[in-house]
C-alpha cells in the first residue's frame, strides 16, 4: 500500500514538474531528424521518430497511429524531397492539427542529382527534386542542427541558449568526429564502388569513391538480366571490390552479382537506429566508415 | 570528370612509380630499409591525399556557390521549375495533381447475367474496358482542399463519382480542434470496402454483401462529414456524416422520388500490436427515412475488423492483410416482413514475394437472413505487380446459391495509373 502511495506521489509530482517546463512535443520523419533534434534540444524537446533506422523511408505506410503522433507534436521536421511523398501527406491531413510547424530540411542542402530535363514514371522511382538521402553526408548534418535549432529556437525562444550551446557541441563534436574519419578513409579516395539502390550518392561524394554502376537499373525497379549481366561485366572490368546494399534490402540480387564478380557485399545501415547501437548521428558513420574501408582492405 | 580521370591518372602513375621503388626495396635484404621505405610512401601518400582532398574541397566549394540559389518557393507539378506566367497571365503553377486509372478487364463467366446481378461488376464474356478514372487534387486556400474524380465507365458513361472539399482549419476557429470537416459527394464511412474506387478493391469485384446492401455503385451521398480525433492513447475516431439519401438499394427507390435524408455515424479504433503488425476495429450505423414515406425507415448495421502485418525491414517483399466484415440492413417498404439481409465476408491477402500476392475470400449472405436465399462464394487471386504503377490480376470464383444454379467467374484484369504519384491510404 505503502508503495502505491509512493508511486502515486512520485507520478503527480513528476508530472508537476513536467508541466512547468512542458518540453516541446517534436515528431520527425526519419531517426537521423530525430537524433540531430535530440541532441539539440536536450531535455527541452521530446523527439518521435515515424520511420524506424532499419526502415526504408520509402516505403512507411501512412498508419494512423502515426496520425495521432502528429496530431500532438507542435513541429514536424521532414527530409523532404518527395522522399515521404507516398505517406506523409497523409498523415499530416489526418493529423487535424493546423497549429503544426512543418519544415522541410532540405531548404538549405546542395542537393545533388536534381533533375532538369524531362522527367518519366518510365525511369523508375526518381525523384524530381533531386536525391533525398542527403543524411549520409555528415557536412549536411550540421547544416540540419542549425536548421533545427533556429526553428526550436524561434518555438521556445527562452530557451534559446541552452540550444545554441548543445548546437555548437552537436557541430564541434561531429566536426572532431568527421576529421577521424576523413583521415581514415583518405588512402581510398578514387576507389570506384557499385551500390544497389541510388542512396549512397552523398556517403560517396564526401569520401571521394566514385559510384560506377547500380545494381537498380532505374531507382525502385527490381533489374533485369540484361542489365545485371552488363554490370556484373563492368565490375569484373574494373575490378570492383564493394557492392554496397542497404540493410533493409533484399540481399539475393545484389549477392549473386557479388559472387559473380569478387567483389564484396557490403550491408550497411542507412540510418541511425539501422543497427544496434547506433544511437547518435555520428554513431552512423563510426558503423558505417569501418565497413566501408573494411572492404577494400 | 575529366578532372577526376586525370586525378585518378597522376595516382595511377604515381603509384607505379611508388610500387617499382617498393619492389627494389624487397630486393634489399635489410628488413629495416623496408620498412622505412613503407613508411615513407605511406606517408608521402598522406600528404598527396590531402592535397587532392583540399583541391576537390575547393571544387565543392565554388560547385556550392553555383548551387546555393535559393530554391524556387513554389514547386509545380514533377518537371522541376514552374514555368512563368504569360503574358496574358496564365500560369500553369497552380494546376491541380492529376493522375488518370484505368482498369483493363477479361471475364468468363458461366453464367454472365448473374453474376453482373451477384457481384455488381458489368461485363460481357471476352474482353472489356471497366472503367477509367479522373483524380484532381489541389488545396484550394490555406483552409479547403479540394478533390475530385471522375469515372468514365463501359458504357462510355461519365459519372462524378466523388467531388468534396476537407478542411482541418478554418477562419474563427469555426472548426473545433482534432476536428476534419468534409463536404461534397463522398463514399460513406460505413465499415472500410465501401471507401474504396473500383481500381483499390483488394478483389477485381466486391464483396456479395456490400453489393447487396448498397448496389453496384456502392453507398455515394452528397453531404456533410465530421470526423473526430478522440484524445485516447491509442488511434480512435468518431465519424458522423449527415447525408442526401440518394441510395437507390436502401433509400430512394426510384429516380424521381423524394430524398428524405439519413445519417451515419463509424467508430474506428486502430491498434499497434507490434512494430509489423496493427489492427483495426470498426463500427457502423446508418439510418435514413425511404422514399415510399416518413415514417418507413432503412437502417444498416456494420462490423469490421482488419489485422495486417508488414515487416518493417522487408517492407516491400512481404505482408499479410486479414480483413473482415459483417453487414445487417433491413428496409421498410410497409409489407411485412421487411426487406432485409445479413451477409459478411473474410479475405487473407498474402504478399509472398516483391511482385506477388495471392489471395482468397470467402463471401456468405444469408446471417442470419436473406430474403433472395442464402449465397456461398469462394474467390482466389493471384497478383502479378511489376510497380507500384500497375498490377496484373488474375481471380476466379465460384457461387453456390440456394435458387439458382452455381456459377463459375474467371477474371483477368490490368490496372494502371499515370500522373501523380498518389498517397496510399493504410
Amino acid at each position: 500500500m505503502k508503495r502505491w502511495l509512493f508511486l502515486f506521489a512520485f507520478l503527480s509530482l513528476s508530472s508537476i514538474a513536467r508541466g512547468a517546463t512542458e518540453p516541446i512535443f517534436v515528431v520527425t520523419t526519419t531517426s537521423d531528424l530525430a537524433a540531430i533534434t535530440k541532441a539539440v534540444g536536450g531535455e527541452r524537446v521530446r523527439v518521435e521518430s515515424i520511420a524506424k533506422g532499419f526502415q526504408d523511408p520509402h516505403y512507411v505506410e501512412a498508419k494512423p497511429s502515426y496520425m495521432r503522433l502528429v496530431n500532438q507534436a507542435r513541429l514536424l521536421f521532414h527530409v523532404g524531397l518527395q522522399l515521404e511523398i507516398g505517406w506523409l501527406p497523409l498523415l499530416v491531413q489526418g493529423s487535424r492539427n493546423p497549429a503544426l510547424v512543418q519544415v522541410d530540411l532540405s531548404q538549405a542542402i546542395a542537393v545533388l542529382e536534381r533533375v532538369t530535363g524531362p522527367v518519366s514514371r518510365a525511369q523508375g522511382d526518381i525523384h524530381p527534386e533531386g536525391n533525398p538521402h542527403y543524411w549520409l553526408d555528415p557536412r549536411n548534418g550540421s547544416i540540419m542542427a542549425r536548421r533545427i535549432a533556429q526553428e526550436l529556437r524561434a518555438l521556445a525562444p527562452s530557451d534559446g541558449a541552452a540550444f545554441e550551446q548543445n548546437l555548437k557541441q552537436f557541430e564541434a563534436d561531429l566536426l572532431r568526429r568527421r576529421q577521424k574519419w576523413e583521415e581514415r578513409m583518405a588512402f581510398f579516395r578514387g576507389v570506384e564502388v557499385v551500390a544497389y539502390h541510388k542512396q549512397w550518392e552523398y556517403l560517396a561524394n564526401w569520401l571521394g569513391l566514385p559510384i560506377i554502376g547500380y545494381v537498380e537499373d532505374k531507382p525502385g525497379i527490381p533489374p533485369g538480366p540484361q542489365h545485371l549481366a552488363n554490370l556484373v561485366r563492368t565490375m569484373q572490368q574494373r575490378k570492383v571490390k564493394a557492392l554496397w546494399v542497404a540493410n533493409f534490402t533484399n540481399p539475393n540480387i545484389p549477392q549473386s552479382v557479388a559472387e559473380k564478380t569478387g567483389a564484396k557485399m557490403v550491408i550497411l545501415p542507412a540510418s541511425v537506429g539501422g543497427e544496434k547501437g547506433i544511437e547518435s548521428y555520428g554513431d552512423l558513420f563510426d558503423a558505417l566508415i569501418p565497413k566501408v574501408a573494411g572492404a577494400f582492405q | 570528370m575529366s578532372s577526376f580521370k586525370k586525378k585518378s591518372r597522376t595516382i595511377l602513375v604515381l603509384s607505379a612509380v611508388f610500387s617499382a621503388a617498393l619492389f627494389h626495396g624487397t630486393a634489399l635484404p635489410q628488413q629495416s630499409e623496408i620498412e622505412f621505405l613503407k613508411r615513407q610512401l605511406g606517408e608521402m601518400q598522406k600528404q598527396m591525399q590531402k592535397m587532392v582532398e583540399r583541391i576537390e574541397q575547393l571544387e565543392r566549394e565554388k560547385a556550392a556557390d553555383k548551387t546555393s540559389e535559393p530554391p524556387p518557393q513554389v514547386q509545380s507539378a514533377p518537371g522541376g521549375t514552374p514555368k512563368p506566367g504569360t503574358v496574358a497571365g496564365v500560369s500553369s503553377a497552380f494546376n491541380p495533381a492529376i493522375s488518370v486509372n484505368g482498369l483493363f478487364l477479361g471475364g468468363f463467366s458461366s453464367s454472365p447475367r448473374t453474376t453482373n446481378r451477384l457481384t455488381g461488376l458489368d461485363f460481357h464474356n471476352g474482353f472489356n474496358f471497366q472503367e477509367a478514372e479522373f483524380q484532381f487534387t489541389a488545396d484550394v486556400d490555406p483552409y479547403w482542399k479540394a478533390n475530385f474524380i471522375l469515372a468514365i465507365d463501359r458504357g462510355g458513361e461519365t459519372e462524378l463519382e466523388e467531388g468534396y472539399v476537407t478542411s482541418e482549419q478554418l477562419p474563427y476557429d469555426l472548426l473545433p480542434r482534432n476536428t476534419s470537416l468534409k463536404l461534397g459527394k463522398f463514399f460513406a464511412g460505413f465499415g472500410k470496402h465501401n471507401l474504396l474506387h473500383a481500381h483499390q478493391f483488394p478483389f477485381i469485384d466486391q464483396p456479395l454483401v456490400s453489393q447487396s446492401a448498397f448496389g453496384s455503385e456502392g453507398l455515394k451521398e452528397p453531404g456533410v462529414s465530421l470526423a473526430y480525433l478522440l484524445p485516447s492513447s491509442w488511434f480512435s475516431e468518431l465519424t458522423f456524416q449527415g447525408v442526401a439519401g440518394e441510395n437507390e438499394s436502401l433509400f430512394r427507390f426510384s429516380e424521381d422520388a423524394k430524398r428524405r435524408g439519413a445519417y451515419l455515424g463509424h467508430w474506428k479504433n486502430f491498434f499497434d500490436l507490434s512494430d509489423s503488425t496493427t489492427l483495426e476495429v470498426g463500427n457502423s450505423y446508418l439510418a435514413g427515412r425511404n422514399s415510399d414515406s416518413r415514417h418507413r425507415l432503412s437502417q444498416a448495421v456494420g462490423l469490421d475488423v482488419t489485422l495486417k502485418w508488414r515487416p518493417l525491414q522487408m517492407a516491400t517483399e512481404r505482408a499479410l492483410i486479414w480483413q473482415s466484415e459483417y453487414m445487417y440492413f433491413t428496409r421498410d417498404r410497409g409489407r411485412e416482413p421487411f426487406t432485409r439481409g445479413g451477409g459478411m465476408y473474410s479475405s487473407l491477402q498474402y504478399q509472398f514475394a516483391r511482385r506477388w500476392w495471392i489471395q482468397g475470400r470467402y463471401d456468405l449472405l444469408g446471417v442470419p437472413k436473406f430474403d433472395d436465399g442464402r449465397k456461398h462464394r469462394w474467390s482466389t487471386l493471384l497478383a502479378f505487380v511489376p510497380s507500384e504503377f500497375s498490377a496484373i490480376r488474375l481471380q476466379h470464383s465460384y457461387t453456390t446459391q440456394e435458387r439458382g444454379s452455381p456459377v463459375n467467374q474467371l477474371l483477368l484484369q490490368l490496372n494502371f495509373t499515370i500522373g501523380s504519384h498518389p498517397a496510399h491510404q493504410y
